[in-house]
């Protein structure tokens, strides 16, 4: 049996009437890269809290390494790392000394503390920067030293969370291929609460996703992306009529059928031949302008999963 | 049992450093906190030992300074200690790190009474130095050794009781300057109590008893005020760490 990292059982965090996170039950295996995708304001922040026994349940339990995090935060807090969407480092003070301060808060010794420094600030191509004040600091060396701040205690397990919420987009390609490169080599589980869906592909192997909440989805990426992806055929034209919508809506081949003024956007249950469906709209009186066909999109699948009933 | 609090003690120290040298860097760098520094060193440091000469030494004034002198200091570094970890955004992470909660509290709450209560000599030994050096032509003369021992420790139990407030007070403000406002408010709000209650004390108190009293010498009422202060002083610390939680401080 795969050993878990993390396990939540019907896990349920109120605030006053608002339900927080409400019944999620989720597993991630040891050594897995796992993210937890969702909007802004879906409960992410609030289930790492969670997680890291900052906040008890309003009712459910979880575990993380083994250890409950109601009764044993202490120890979770011991062996796991956090790089939460503030980066959490001293802006008065250089980039080492914030590094010391974490080593001795983990009981590291001097000489370990000094190697450790060295090592991973080389890794992460900000050695040069180690006496700058972080206050100084450009974003993505700021980031670059949360990480390294994050996994300095060789945690087992790194919680993330927003990566790339202030950064300009080739910054987030950098912290994301840096992250990716750490977690690879120090070998340690992650779990990365994000709203891209684009990070999500790029640094994990399964996901879940939660909306106001709610766990809707969740699974190995491979699996959902043939679960939940579909291709999708765009039609643009004139005279999408409603006796023409309901001609389409009766198609088996079609899932679902979105009108945008002169568009028509089909998803399809999988690789099917669309050349029927364009001579049925050519013939109901339709003016084709033009026909695209979409492969199979996770994004398109991630957008329609947080519309539904949202 | 004794590893644990010898751990705690550990991870105190360890927070005591890291504070120590923020608020060094925050004393030359913080504006509003160079400012005050610089306001209270030429007064109590200059012009007042210089203006009074040998009488600030010999007067019982400089006792009610070194009494008073902490408070200022160590609202403004208490507010930094406290209430900057939040405003900063530093706090959450400290709060996910493997510290335990008392030692986070106790290492701020030593660190910013310490500074404050350290520089408060600082100044008052400045002051020794302006009163020997302006007036050159009498043997160098310090403060009464007797009284300064016997005031050294109220005055570090004021800094204390001092820095407990900005720690409760710190639960809720999210800013520095509002951390400094609110700790003021309430320290007057006290200050003008104690003065109030002190008067309807004595008004009420009746002479007999108050004749008996009315020799009690400096000393022994800076002991006795001690003692007054220490309960205190475990009393709100008491109150603080039942309230300094993580969870608290992340959701209120």
């Amino acid at each position: 049996m795969e050993e878990s990292a993390i396990h939540t059982d019907n896990l349920t965090r109120t605030f006053g009437a608002t339900r927080a996170i409400d019944g999620i039950t989720l597993t991630v295996p040891a050594g897995a890269a796992f993210a937890l995708l969702g909007p802004r304001k879906s409960g992410k922040t609030t289930i790492i809290r969670l997680l890291l026994g900052l906040l008890p349940p309003t009712s459910g339990r979880a575990s993380v390494l083994g250890f409950d995090t109601v009764t044993q935060g202490d120890l979770i807090r011991q062996h796991t790392g956090a790089l939460l969407a503030d980066s959490g480092l001293y802006t008065r003070l250089t980039a080492v000394d914030n590094l010391d301060f974490f080593g001795r808060i983990w009981r590291m010794n001097a000489a370990d503390r000094r190697s450790r420094s060295r090592d991973l600030l080389s890794r992460l191509g900000i050695w040069e920067a180690r006496d700058a004040l972080v206050g100084s600091m450009d974003e993505l060396t700021r980031r670059r030293l949360s990480l390294a701040r994050a996994l300095f205690h060789s945690p087992n397990l790194l919680f993330v969370d927003d990566l790339t919420e202030h950064l300009a987009h080739p910054d987030a390609v950098s912290i994301r291929r840096d992250l990716a490169q750490m977690v690879a080599h120090e070998g340690v589980t992650l779990f990365l609460a994000t709203q891209s869906l684009l990070e999500a592909e790029t640094l994990c192997s399964s996901l879940a996703v939660l909306r106001q909440g709610e766990l809707i989805a969740a699974g190995r990426l491979v699996e959902l992306r043939a679960q939940r992806a579909a291709p999708t055929v765009e039609i643009v034209g004139r005279g999408f009529t409603d006796h023409v919508m309901a001609l389409i809506n009766r198609r088996s081949e079609i899932t679902l059928v979105r009108r945008l003024d002169n568009r028509l956007l089909l998803h399809l249950t999988g690789d099917v031949d669309t050349a029927p469906i364009v001579s049925l709209l050519v013939e109901a009186g339709i003016d084709v302008e033009e026909v695209r066909k979409h492969p199979a999109d996770l994004s398109t699948a991630f957008d329609e999963l947080l519309l539904e009933e949202a | 049992m004794f590893t644990q609090y010898w751990g705690c003690l550990v991870d105190s120290w360890t927070v005591i450093q890291k504070e120590t040298r923020e608020l060094g860097i925050a004393a030359v760098e913080n504006r509003s906190m160079r400012l005050v520094y610089l306001i209270l060193l030429a007064l109590f440091g200059v012009i007042l030992p210089w203006w009074q000469g040998y009488g600030w030494t010999e007067t019982p004034m400089w006792v009610f300074v070194i009494l008073i002198l902490p408070i200022p200091l160590v609202v403004m570094a208490a507010a930094d200690s406290f209430s900057g970890e939040r405003e900063r955004h530093t706090l959450e992470t400290l709060l996910a790190s493997r510290l335990p909660i008392q030692s986070i509290l106790t290492g701020k709450l030593f660190a910013a009474s310490m500074i404050g209560w350290l520089a408060s000599l600082a100044i008052l030994l400045v002051g020794f130095v302006t009163v020997n050096l302006t007036h050159p032509e009498e043997l160098p003369r310090f403060y009464q050794t007797t009284l300064g021992a016997a005031v050294l420790a109220p005055s570090l139990l004021i800094a204390v009781f001092t820095a407990c407030i900005g720690g409760y007070i710190s639960l809720r403000a999210t800013t520095v300057r509002q951390s400094r406002y609110a700790q003021s408010a309430v320290l007057l709000l006290i200050l003008f109590g104690l003065t109030a209650a002190g008067a309807v004390a004595l008004y009420l108190t009746p002479t007999h008893i108050l004749a008996a009293l009315a020799p009690l010498p400096i000393i022994d009422t800076l002991i006795l005020g001690g003692i007054v202060l220490a309960i205190l002083d475990m009393a709100l610390y008491t109150a603080t760490a039942y309230r300094y939680r993580r969870m608290i401080l992340l959701t209120e």
